[in-house]
């Protein structure tokens, strides 16, 4: 993975001084809030509805044992022992004081991690495939260029007061766990017939109030003019987004209301006007990156050893791990480990500090060190040799972190909700805790399949809830919370938004209401093997209505 | 408002042509981008140095004539947030080659100064009043940068 040279270090300390600086002035009153706000926003720093957040960033999703190490360290050090990682591959602490924020980023700076760009009206954190580099049906890793897009829009001089926020995501594979399509800018790396690398680009995707499936704007890219275009659509974008209704500022809009055709001849007229010689890579400086992503020294490891099926044979709750948690590998004889961060009634997406330090330890003795955040709020080992899976989910076990669900039904993607946002208009924790329990019996998970549920707790949508299989959006009428559900959505190559069902539901009655559709789901397949979104694109919404609202 | 150029508070002989008068033939005036689109021709015996406000919903590309020929352009940021600014004074450096003075007036933040330094501006016209220390302090804390912009003096891996 990519380590900081003396120079990345340089840049993050100096950012974090500069921070130090502006929390000083903060404290003394030199500075309002309101001019306060932006420069700790470009810093990752939240105002919650009791506190302080810090989101950290964690680029592309990709961990060392020794970063992590830290984050447990500054979880205990700073806040109430935990974290939360986050749909955006990062992670928050709900609980620091501003007073030591500045000596949260000079840890951060030890282990060559920072806030920068994690809120703001700015270029976000890249994220990217948690599977990058080892998934079996990619083209490249695509964190290569996803490194390189950090450090390009790492304090842009003239991409930090955008209209509003601006979001990157890069798959190299031609399955999309990034959600590339709902972001401002998707970014499919391919190779063309001659084998040069280069980027298929879509635009306008998101989620929100007005969620909408990102257009392309470019079959093909070449790596050397993949900045250059990137700055001539954000240059397009900050020139003539809207600033008059932060609701319609995103480019989404810009994208909608000019027409992809109209959009795509202006970005095109600035790409053919730049200067791009000083706008691309410096000379080396991508072969420089890709030498950090250079695959691990596999040691020659054997596939489909006896020992795993002998301990799959034996262990019914090991073998339901490794059916719903281990992928293919590229390599044969390893594989990939999925560590949920979904235990049955508990809060989607928090780890503990001594969580943190268990899963850095294991990453160290099974995984060269290496750990991934999946947007759908989980961790991955990404290298772990067949014959060392038993051990490595034995020791998981013990910390609650062994819960055989990814991809199933209680694997929700759920915000923070009202338990701790303040624009939130209903609670999402809850609701997710109360659906998990519901569904906790492991047979029944298996029965249902796939089946993507994700929460938000207000129309934000950070919980994906747009692109949910089931959808759940918290809404709030007359001081009573309610729930609306979608379905159909999907956040993958199909992307798609899911349609409102009806009437919404009370937190006491939603996860009744998605046992009913998991029924009518189950009565409806016609094989096993057909997924609840397959049966939904098949039969449409009506069988299920009826089945929701029928005796009502 | 003090003109800050270089850091420190400079006598300035600029003033900004409004709607009806006329300046004197030989003072440094600075014309509104449409009153010059009107009045360019009654322009021709000025014998004083010529600046060009340009608001933020222009595109400087397709006034690249005007451009060239003003000795002064001054950009604007209404808001602190508002970042059209940016991207209009990179295009005219960077695309245009414009090589004059640069200027922004409006809402700026010291914090902000680095920035619009590195799009190319040099100097500003500002609202409220001007701190040398904090100035100093904020333009100089980071001497690094991932991005090479027009006369950047930040460090990029060399
Ligand atoms: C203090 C807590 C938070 C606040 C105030 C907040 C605010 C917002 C707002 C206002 C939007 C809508 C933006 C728009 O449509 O223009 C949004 C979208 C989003 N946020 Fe959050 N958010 C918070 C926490 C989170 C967390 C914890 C996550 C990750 C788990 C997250 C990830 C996202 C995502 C993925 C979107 C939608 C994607 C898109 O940008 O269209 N946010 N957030
Ligand atoms: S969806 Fe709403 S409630 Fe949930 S985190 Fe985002 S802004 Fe807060």
């Amino acid at each position: 993975m990519y380590v900081y040279d003396d120079f990345d270090e340089k840049f993050v300390r100096e950012r974090a001084a500069q921070f130090r600086d502006q929390v000083e002035r903060r404290l003394s009153g030199q500075l309002s809030e309101a001019h306060f706000r932006p420069l700790r926003l470009m810093n990752g720093v939240y105002l919650q509805l009791h506190a302080y957040m810090l989101r950290v960033a964690v680029p592309y999703g990709t961990l060392s044992s020794k970063q992590m190490r830290q984050l447990a360290m500054i979880a205990t050090k700073y806040d109430k022992g935990y974290g939360h990682f986050t749909t955006r591959q990062n992670i928050q602490f709900n609980w620091p004081k501003l007073k030591d924020l500045p000596d949260i980023l000079d840890d951060l700076a030890d282990v060559g991690m920072h806030a920068i760009q994690t809120s703001g009206n700015c270029i976000r954190n890249v994220t990217s495939d948690q599977w990058a580099g080892v998934a079996a049906d990619e083209v490249t890793d695509p964190r290569p260029y996803a490194e390189l897009m950090r450090q390009w829009s790492s304090l842009h001089p003239e991409f930090s007061y955008l209209p509003r926020k601006f979001k990157i995501a890069i798959t190299g594979a031609s399955s999309d766990r990034a959600a590339i399509a709902f972001h401002d800018i998707g970014i499919q790396v391919l190779k063309n017939d001659n084998g040069e690398i280069g980027f298929a680009v879509y635009v306008g995707g998101g989620l929100g109030r007005t969620p909408m499936v990102g257009k392309k704007i470019r079959d093909f890219i070449s790596l050397e003019d993949l900045l250059p275009y990137l700055v001539a659509i954000l240059r397009a974008y900050n020139l003539e987004g809207r600033r008059d209704n932060k609701y319609k500022a995103r480019i989404k809009i810009l994208v909608h209301e000019t027409g992809i055709d109209e959009f795509k001849a202006k970005v095109e007229k600035i790409f053919d006007g730049l200067e791009k010689e000083k706008l691309r890579a410096p000379a080396g400086e991508i072969e420089r990156i890709q030498g950090f992503f250079a695959l691990p020294d596999y040691a020659s490891a054997e596939a489909n050893p006896e020992s795993l099926s002998k301990a799959r044979s034996e262990n019914p709750a090991f073998d339901a791990w490794v059916n719903r948690n281990v992928a293919e590998h590229k390599q044969a004889g390893y594989a990939i480990a999925n560590i949920s961060l979904k235990p049955i009634a508990g809060i989607p997406g928090d780890a503990t500090s001594e969580q943190m330090n268990l899963v850095a330890d294991l990453a160290e003795t099974y995984s060269f060190s290496e750990i991934r955040v999946s947007h759908e709020q989980n961790l991955v080992l990404a290298h772990v040799k067949e014959t060392d899976l038993f051990e490595l989910w034995q020791a998981l076990v013990p910390a609650g972190l062994a819960t055989a669900n990814i991809g199933a039904i209680t694997d929700m993607i759920t915000c923070p909700g009202l338990d701790y946002c303040a624009l939130a208009t209903a609670r999402s924790i809850p609701v997710a805790q109360k659906i998990s329990e519901k569904f906790a019996d492991q047979k029944r998970q298996e029965e249902i399949g796939d089946l993507k549920v994700k929460i938000s707790g207000c129309i934000n949508a950070c919980g994906h809830h747009h692109a949910g299989h089931i959808g759940i959006l918290g809404l709030n009428k007359k001081g009573e919370e309610y729930y609306q559900i979608t379905l159909g959505g999907s956040g993958d190559q199909a992307a798609a938004v899911g349609e409102i069902l009806g009437p919404g539901f009370s937190g006491d009655d939603v996860a009744g209401a998605i046992d009913t559709l998991v029924n009518r789901y189950v009565e409806l397949r016609n094989e096993t093997s057909e997924t609840f979104l397959e049966v939904v694109k098949r039969v449409g919404l009506e069988p299920f209505k009826e089945a929701l609202y029928a005796d009502h | 408002m003090p003109i800050i150029k270089d850091g420190a508070i400079i006598e300035d002989s600029w003033t900004v042509l409004d709607e009806e008068s006329d300046a004197p033939s030989s003072a440094d005036i600075i014309i509104p981008l449409n009153i010059m689109l009107e009045k360019a021709d009654r322009l021709s015996n000025h014998s004083g140095r010529i600046g060009l406000l340009i608001p933020n919903d222009v595109a400087v590309e397709d006034h690249a004539d005007l451009i060239a020929k003003a000795d002064l352009v001054v950009l604007e940021l209404p808001a602190f947030t508002d970042g059209r600014a940016y991207s209009q004074a990179r295009a005219l450096r960077e695309d245009l080659g414009f090589e004059k003075e640069l200027r922004v007036k409006g809402d700026v933040l010291v914090d902000q100064a680095a920035y619009l330094l590195r799009c190319g501006f040099d100097s500003f016209d500002f609202e409220g009043e001007f701190d040398a220390v904090s100035w100093e302090k904020s333009t100089n804390i980071m001497t690094t940068g991932y991005q090479r912009t027009y006369r950047d003096k930040l460090s990029y891996r060399d």
